[in-house]
């Protein structure tokens, strides 16, 4: 799958994340900071229970927990809007 | 360096359900407290994750006594549980429980009494939850209501990296790392609360969160406070393996078991437990968790396992309407997911859950460290060789709250402020400071990346050191967590910049993950036999002669020093037994 970030000031990275069954967007992007770019930014603690509410970002348009979507095909991750931003998707909530 | 000073009475370190209560407590004693999370505060460890109940004997549901409790948790614990421990757990939860109830805590109700229900190993209905797998949130709401009315100082996205002891060799402070800027801040305080929850997070398989990286065990190693039963880490038995699932807990079939029973099925679709539990479990889930894992994982030794690797969890001898009835949001996000578990059965497996073991305390939460407390999953003993379901949270609240009161005690009434702190105090905080300063930017071309070094050490563990060990997969650990550890010190990439560098706060996890794996690994070497969560294939007995604890400091030259104690009895019937008041004023401040 295809996961397109909109880091530091307003760069867009895209990245080819090897898709297994039951992928979520916050496994391609640990998978992204495990294998390409260990710099980059985000908030996570539960990982798949959705508990913390840690992880929530801009997924595809829409406000949700990057745990609870599916990464398939093509998807695109921005930092919360209205949050001071702290570094590419991580803002201070 | 971008370094700020910080004074306070009580340092409280990890706001989960025991840092948190330990905060309020604390403050009730007219301290000034600080409470801080390398997460965001009440929602970075395990306790928001908890769903499912705490065990108290308040006797709502039906007749129950804290001694009935206190009995189920020494049966579970065979023979290593620390009686005092156990005993103030048992008889301190049911008011806790009612006072948190009082201030907030939304339990749920019958009529006006807290609905108790019943958890595996419990021999009574005292398991009190709120809503529906709402546990763990509610929890967390409710003590954040009473840290608001105490008016608690507390500090989010703050890691600490080390332990800063005075002249004496008392705990006087702490140095950490505030993430989002990147600051470098001295915490100072006479009393400092290790609340930094357990070290799942050093086993491939865990469900608790990201944060539970064993800190409270790294940082207690730092200043040679004493570890209890390290070897003791329990693995819950039935996680969801497969299919994967979106936004459920990994654990959630533990409730659906316990309220509609279903089939565990090896791979060749056979009942198992039997032989392993010595008693049949059709479906009344009575086989402790010890010997669930122990039996999954067996079977799947011996080539019975299911086709991912575990074994099946089967309700479908259910209707469609009775899982819904019971567990109606899970059974629809399942579905949502096709998954119909009214259809098909899942595969689970184990996966590290809890640590069992931890920092060795008094019955007043007191390390042998003057200064030093701690409360929570981070101690140690209370649980023997295995945790009973629902009495973790009710550990967090009581042990919380009595270290909050001892360290709030201690801070006002026996050092009586805030001293200056001395040459040796100032000079150790410098030093730690400097290295967390130095650490940034550090092989920042190098491309050896913290988050693949961290999956590597939780593969060695899972396989060495998880939920079957042995001499030899002991030894090889020992190795490959040494091979982990030289490439961490020369070689691991830490990025430059200040602001939410993740990679700046690793290095200080996976520091002190290394030193906690090689811990728990000594400790599992020196337990010769077979108890509880501890399952040495080449040891499969219980060994009477190994009815003790482990100990282990580490010693002033660096190495791992493993003792054996006796263990911790009552010395009083319980039926007339009552903790303790309180020691506010031990008045020796040197190391014990
Ligand atoms: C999925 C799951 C379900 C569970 N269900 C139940 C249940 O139903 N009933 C039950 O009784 N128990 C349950 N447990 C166990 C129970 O939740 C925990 O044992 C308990 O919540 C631990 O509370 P705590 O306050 O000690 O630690 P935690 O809640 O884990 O909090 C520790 C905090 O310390 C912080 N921290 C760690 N290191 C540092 C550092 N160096 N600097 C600053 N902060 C730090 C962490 O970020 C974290 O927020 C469950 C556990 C899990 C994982
Ligand atoms: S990581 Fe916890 S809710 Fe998403």
């Amino acid at each position: 799958m295809k996961l397109q970030i909109q880091r530091q000031d307003g760069r867009t990275d895209t990245y080819e994340v090897p898709e297994y069954e039951g992928m979520t967007v916050l496994d391609a992007l640990m998978w992204i900071r495990e294998h390409h770019d260990p710099s980059l930014a985000f908030r996570f603690a539960c990982r798949c229970a959705n508990a913390c509410k840690e992880c929530i970002a801009v997924v595809d348009g829409k406000r949700q927990y990057t745990c609870t979507v599916a990464a398939v095909d093509e998807v695109e991750v921005a930092p919360l809007p209205n949050q001071p931003l702290l570094h590419d998707l991580a803002v201070d909530h | 360096m971008n370094r700020r000073d910080v004074t306070t009475d009580v340092l409280v370190i990890g706001a989960g359900a025991a840092g948190m209560y330990a905060a309020a407590e604390a403050r009730r004693q007219g301290a000034r407290v600080i409470l801080l999370d390398k997460s965001m505060v009440g929602r970075g460890g395990a306790t928001i994750m908890a769903q499912m109940t705490v065990a108290a004997a308040v006797g709502h549901a039906e007749d129950d006594s804290w001694q009935l409790h206190y009995a189920d948790t020494l049966e579970s614990g065979r023979g290593l549980n620390n009686e005092q421990l156990s005993a103030l757990m048992c008889q301190d939860g049911p008011p806790r429980i009612l006072e948190s109830w009082e201030r907030g805590v939304n339990w749920a109700q019958n009529g006006d009494k807290l609905d108790q229900v019943k958890a595996p190993g419990h021999s009574r209905k005292r398991c009190c939850y709120v809503g529906a797998l709402q546990t763990g949130t509610g929890v967390v709401r409710g003590l954040k209501k009473e840290l608001r009315r105490q008016e608690v100082e507390s500090h989010d996205t703050t890691v600490v990296t080390d332990l800063i002891q005075d002249d004496q060799g008392a705990v006087v402070g702490a140095a950490a790392l505030e993430v989002k800027e990147g600051v470098q801040v001295a915490f100072w305080a006479p009393s400092v609360i290790l609340a930094c929850g357990g070290l799942t997070e050093l086993y491939a398989r865990n469900s608790a969160s990201v944060n539970m990286t064993g800190d409270a065990y790294a940082l207690a190693l730092g200043v040679q406070a004493d570890l209890v039963d390290m070897e003791m880490v329990q693995f819950f038995p039935i996680a969801n393996l497969a299919p994967r699932t979106i936004g459920l807990d990994p654990i959630m079939w533990d409730p659906f078991r316990y309220r509609l029973g279903g089939k565990l099925l090896n791979g060749e679709g056979e009942e198992f437990i039997e032989r392993y539990a010595g008693v049949a479990d059709e479906g009344t889930y009575t086989a402790t968790r010890d010997v669930v894992t122990y039996g999954i994982l067996k079977e799947v030794e011996e080539g019975r396992g299911s086709p991912a690797g575990g074994a099946w969890l089967d309700f479908t001898d259910l209707t469609r309407e009775e899982i819904r009835d019971a567990f109606p949001a899970a059974y629809d996000r399942l579905l949502e997911q096709g998954i119909d578990v009214s259809e098909r059965a899942v595969e689970v497996a184990p996966t590290a859950h809890y640590t069992i073991g931890g920092v060795r305390v008094d019955i007043d939460m007191r390390t042998n460290v003057p200064g030093l407390f701690a409360a929570g999953e981070a101690v140690g003993g209370q649980h023997g060789a295995n945790r009973l379901s629902g009495n973790a949270l009710t550990e967090a609240f009581v042990f919380g709250a009595r270290a909050g009161e001892a360290a709030g005690g201690y801070a006002v009434k026996t050092v009586g402020g805030t001293p200056e702190p001395d040459a040796t105090a100032s000079a150790a905080m410098d030093e730690a400071l400097a290295t967390i300063a130095g650490v940034r930017g550090r092989n920042h071309d190098s491309d050896v990346f913290l988050p693949a070094l961290r999956s590597r050490l939780k593969d060695i563990m899972w396989r060495n050191v998880g939920p079957f060990r042995d001499q030899d997969r002991l030894e090889v650990a020992r190795e490959q967590i040494a091979e982990v550890r030289e490439e961490f010190e020369t070689r691991a990439r830490v990025d430059q910049r200040e602001a939410f560098n993740l990679e700046w706060q690793e290095w200080f996890e996976l520091r002190g993950m290394l030193d906690v794996a090689d811990l728990v690994r000594t400790a599992a070497l020196a337990r010769t036999d077979s108890r509880g969560a501890h399952q040495r294939d080449d040891f499969p007995q219980e060994d009477e002669r190994l009815l003790a604890n482990t100990v282990t400091r580490r010693t002033p030259e660096g190495s791992l020093d493993v003792r054996w104690e006796d263990v911790v009895t009552l010395d009083a019937d319980p039926a007339s037994w009552t903790p303790p008041p309180i020691d506010t004023d031990p008045r020796e401040r040197t190391p014990r």
